[in-house]
């Protein structure tokens, strides 16, 4: 089972390309065929559910019809609102399944309710793939110490085929460990970045985001891990504006999960994208070349 | 021919709302062997009763079919009537048509039919049955009491104290249990150890009661009145005969940095250790797997200084069997360990996982607060020994959530917690007390007084919600979590956190109550026989249960128990001999082949074997025999022989096939 219908969302092909560049690098070293399905739209994010149930489950529906569509396998996603808005609407289904054929009729497509949805983490942390991680790893990170960040959506909805333990989530640890990096014991992995209202109220993302900047560097963090592009967007791309005004006198360079592992592999940072970040991500001097060199 | 008579209940209007009781009494009346049927409003009831019996006397009736609610409610009242009049009461049978049909039923008419059938099937059965009489039983009036908390030792003394002699068993070197731990108790403040350790005393002193301390009971065999019970006395290193408990052995023993038990790990205790001041029996034990002597073989130092010479490194344990006619079981709880949880628990790692110091759970805090606590009684947190300036209490740590694998109350720890908090102002008067509640359950005599004091005259601060993380910054705990009465997240920075975790049946007490064929439930708190009008009895004959380990319960709920499970005690054993119900298994030995599939398969043990000899003692053979007196009438082993040579007796073969004949047209 290598081939996955992949679902980029919006922000793997705008302000995340670097995520969906390093998703499709790592799937490629790892021999994982991605298949884009065909047609996708908006997941719904946060506003879809949050104002209108309905439309949040039609937006999920018409995703899953295109997945089952596509056919490749279970549908893969890096981005955790996505990944959370779909198997929500998975969910919805499976409990509802009265309500399936009126679904399937208003996205114009069966939906297989059984389909899986998986985040990129998620893929990465199953037994066979990190074998293979494991087994490839030509330039693992030195002990490079790595702050895991989750945030809200990634662990939820809980229950079945959860991501993780919801409170006490460990997958991103073992996927540092996996790629030769050292976990930072931190306590605010689960903690809100702001998420979308960087936009509206920039004030509130300034604090929540420079809480968990400045707690990360404080436990020791050398760089900062998420599984998320707008947590990487409010933690990377706004933390200049946080360091000026919480006064920071250091810089956390922010990674996707599949930075890290890419790293690890091997593949070339540009190949990953880590240079479209705003923090600048110096991985020679974050990994020492000694450690390169054991291989 | 029989003589049957028929009474059908309406039981008010339970019965006759969905059954035409007059259309079913009048059917019962057609049938062959029915001479008198009748229906009326409450059965049960004097007049009701009385129905029966004028019935039973005038037309010499010869068996009795009651129609009525479960034989589990009103069999005995009938039973007994019968018997009034000279019937075996073993002639009168009920059929339930109360639980069975109108309570389950809508369609009066269906509900009627049903009614009428289960009536005919009756009288057929009854047409069979015969005299049945109880069977008698000897029994041994002394009395096993296994924990010495407080509720083991409050059945010991009542019972004790009742002229009956008690053996009670206690794991721990010192009886006490966790009440001994406990500084001040709600809603009174009594100090708990000034209550309980004269009681303690009493135990010790008391001519009646035998005492195995450091002991478990290794096995249990017999039955109700004749139980026979081996235990297993652990070797404690220390002579108690010659020991003085002067104690200078504790003071030379090297190792003194053992994690007390007594004191909830806050305190040390050496390797050979009296577990605190005021223990009964006031005499050492050494902790063997602790011990220098033990591990490498050497030092000997506490043999070297006991003046009497009473360290014996050579001790073994030993077996006691001990034949007693009842047992109260009184084992007590365990609290939820947040960073070690067993039986697939999760635990709480988004609380420290109990690697933070300063996080400690109820009977930690008991031991700071309590005067003969490892801080003399002050509030000084263990990481640093400074008294912390404000301290939260988070509730429900582990209760009340079945995604936790727990969804029962643990019922103390909003009075404990209360008291915590109150006791906290009482020593650090500037401090701040702050608690986290789900919702505050104080029903109990003061006990809501008690809680509205520590709010209004102590000032402890109660918020509505739930923490979702506590974590250590810069020697101080984050506690992150919402008050969902004011809808707003809170974050305080506290010195020290106190979890009201969640109150656990004991280690080893479902291996114990399999040991006493008691039940249990889930979470391996014990089983009452009946959850309200038999609370404080087990379903296993003559074992009676007292204070946790049947389900959460504070100090006076666990002593009222106790004393109610001494009563029934007393009360078995005020007769000569017991009387048990003669619906038993019988075996019809001529035909037995001895295969003792019946053995395999019998929950009570109650099959022997019984040997078949010839004049000149020589074996025959083998046969399955039941012990009546063990014997609980379940009829597994009926349905097991394959020789049909198993009867149980009020329901033979010959009586349930003659009611399944009633059921075919």
């Amino acid at each position: 089972m290598n081939r996955f219908a992949y679902y980029p969302g919006c922000s793997l092909h705008a302000t995340a390309r670097e995520y969906d560049e390093s998703i499709r690098a790592v799937a490629g070293a790892l021999g994982l065929e991605l298949s884009e399905i065909d047609d996708w739209c908006c997941c719904g994010a946060t506003p879809a559910h949050a104002i209108d149930a309905e439309s949040a489950h039609v937006l999920g529906d018409w995703n899953l019809a295109r997945a089952t569509a596509n056919g490749a396998g279970p549908l893969l996603t890096g981005c955790a609102s996505c990944y959370s808005r779909l198997r929500a609407a998975g969910d919805e289904l499976r409990a509802h399944p009265a309500a399936a054929p009126a679904a399937a009729q208003r996205v114009g497509g069966r939906i297989d309710p059984d389909l899986e949805v998986l985040h990129v983490a998620q893929l990465l942390a199953r037994p066979a793939v990190r074998e293979a991680v494991a087994a490839k790893v030509t330039r693992p990170l030195g002990g490079l110490k790595i702050a895991c960040y989750y945030g809200c959506l990634l662990t939820r909805p809980r229950g079945e085929h959860a991501f993780d333990d919801a409170e006490n989530p460990t997958l991103l640890e073992d996927l540092v460990r996996l790629a030769g990096g050292e976990p930072v014991a931190w306590p605010l992995r689960l903690d809100c970045c702001g998420a979308s209202l960087a936009l509206p109220e920039p004030a509130i993302v300034h604090d929540l985001s420079g809480k968990l900047l400045a707690m990360a560097h404080a436990r020791g963090a050398q760089a900062m891990m998420v599984a998320c592009p707008l947590c990487h967007a409010n933690l990377d791309m706004t933390q200049p504006a946080i360091a000026r005004e919480k006064k920071f006198d250091f810089a956390l360079p922010v990674l996707y999960v599949t930075q890290v592992i890419g790293l690890a592999l091997g593949i070339d940072p540009r190949t990953l994208g880590l240079h479209r970040h705003i923090v600048p991500v110096k991985v020679d001097a974050l990994i020492p070349a000694r450690e390169a060199k054991h291989v | 021919m029989s003589r049957i008579g028929v009474f059908v209940c309406h039981c008010g209007e339970n019965i006759g709302r969905t059954v035409d009781c007059a259309a079913v009494s009048e059917a019962a009346g057609r049938l062959p062997g029915v001479v008198h049927s009748v229906d009326y409003k409450y059965m049960c009831s004097d007049p009701g009763q009385n129905m029966v019996r004028a019935a039973i006397r005038d037309l010499k009736l010869d068996g009795v079919v009651v129609a009525a609610c479960s034989p589990a409610m009103h069999e005995p009242t009938f039973r007994r009537a019968t018997a009034g009049e000279g019937l075996n009461p073993f002639r009168c049978e009920m059929v339930n048509v109360r639980e069975q049909c109108s309570w389950v039923h809508e369609d009066r008419e269906a509900a009627t039919a049903k009614a009428t059938d289960l009536v005919r099937m009756m009288v057929e059965k009854v047409k069979h049955n015969e005299d049945l009489f109880p069977i008698q039983v000897p029994l041994t009036r002394r009395a096993l009491v296994v924990g010495g908390g407080i509720a083991g030792i409050q059945a010991a003394l009542d019972m004790a104290n009742a002229g009956i002699p008690v053996v009670m068993v206690e794991k721990e070197p010192s009886i006490g249990g966790h009440m001994s731990q406990l500084s001040e108790t709600f809603p009174t403040l009594d100090c708990s150890q000034c209550i309980l350790t004269p009681r303690m005393v009493e135990v010790a002193q008391h001519p009646l009661i035998t005492l195995h301390t450091f002991s478990e009971v290794e096995k249990v065999e017999g039955y109700i009145g004749n139980f026979r019970v081996t235990i297993r006395k652990k070797a404690r290193s220390v002579d108690m005969a010659k020991c003085t408990g002067c104690g200078v052995c504790q003071q030379k023993c090297p190792q003194k940095k053992i994690p007390s038990e007594f004191d909830a790990g806050l305190g040390n205790r050496s390797a050979i250790y009296i577990p605190f001041p005021q223990a009964v029996p006031n005499k050492p034990v050494i902790d063997r797997e602790r011990c220098t002597h033990f591990k490498t073989g050497k030092c000997g130092v506490c043999a070297k200084v006991c003046g009497p010479g009473a360290v014996d490194f050579e001790q073994q344990d030993e077996f006691v069997v001990e034949n007693v006619g009842a047992a109260v079981l009184a084992t007590g709880y365990k609290l939820y360990d947040i960073g070690n949880p067993d039986a697939g628990l999760r635990g709480y790692p988004e609380y420290g996982g109990g690697q933070i110091k300063d996080v400690i759970d109820g009977l930690q805090f008991e031991r700071l607060a309590s005067a003969s606590g490892p801080t003399g009684g002050e509030i000084r947190r263990p990481s640093d020994g400074k008294i912390p300036q404000t301290v939260v209490f988070l509730q429900c740590i582990g209760s009340r959530d079945p995604a936790r694998g727990i969804s029962y109350c643990s019922k103390i720890c909003c009075m404990y917690t209360a008291k915590h908090a109150l006791l906290y102002k009482h020593k650090v008067h500037e401090g701040k007390a702050v608690v986290f509640y789900m919702d505050v359950r104080a029903p109990g005599k003061g006990y809501d007084e008690f809680v509205r004091r520590a709010v209004e005259e102590d000032e402890a601060l109660y918020l509505r919600g739930k923490v979702s993380r506590l974590y250590e910054d810069n020697g101080q705990i984050v506690v992150s979590g919402v008050d969902t009465l004011a809808g707003i997240p809170m974050e305080i920075r506290a010195d020290m956190v106190v979890l009201a975790t969640a109150i656990r049946a004991q280690d080893g007490a479902a291996r114990l109550a399999q040991k006493f064929g008691v039940g249990y439930d889930g979470h391996a708190f014990y089983s009452e026989a009946h959850p309200k009008l038999r609370p404080v009895e087990s379903a296993a004959a003559g074992v009676m249960l007292a204070g946790v380990c049947q389900g959460p319960k504070d100090i006076p709920e666990a002593v009222a128990q106790a004393s109610a499970a001494a009563a029934k005690v007393a009360v078995l054993f005020s007769r000569e001999m017991l009387e048990r119900e003669p619906v038993v298994a019988r075996v019809d030995e001529t035909t037995c082949a001895g295969c003792f599939a019946c053995q395999q398969v019998c929950p009570y043990g109650a099959v022997e074997v019984n040997e078949v000899r010839d004049r000149q003692g020589r074996l025959l053979r083998r046969t399955a025999r039941v012990n009546a007196g063990v014997c609980n009438g379940c009829g597994t082993c009926v349905a097991t022989c394959p020789s049909k040579s198993l009867e149980l007796a009020g329901y033979t073969d010959e009586q349930i096939f003659a009611q399944i004949g009633a059921l075919i047209p």
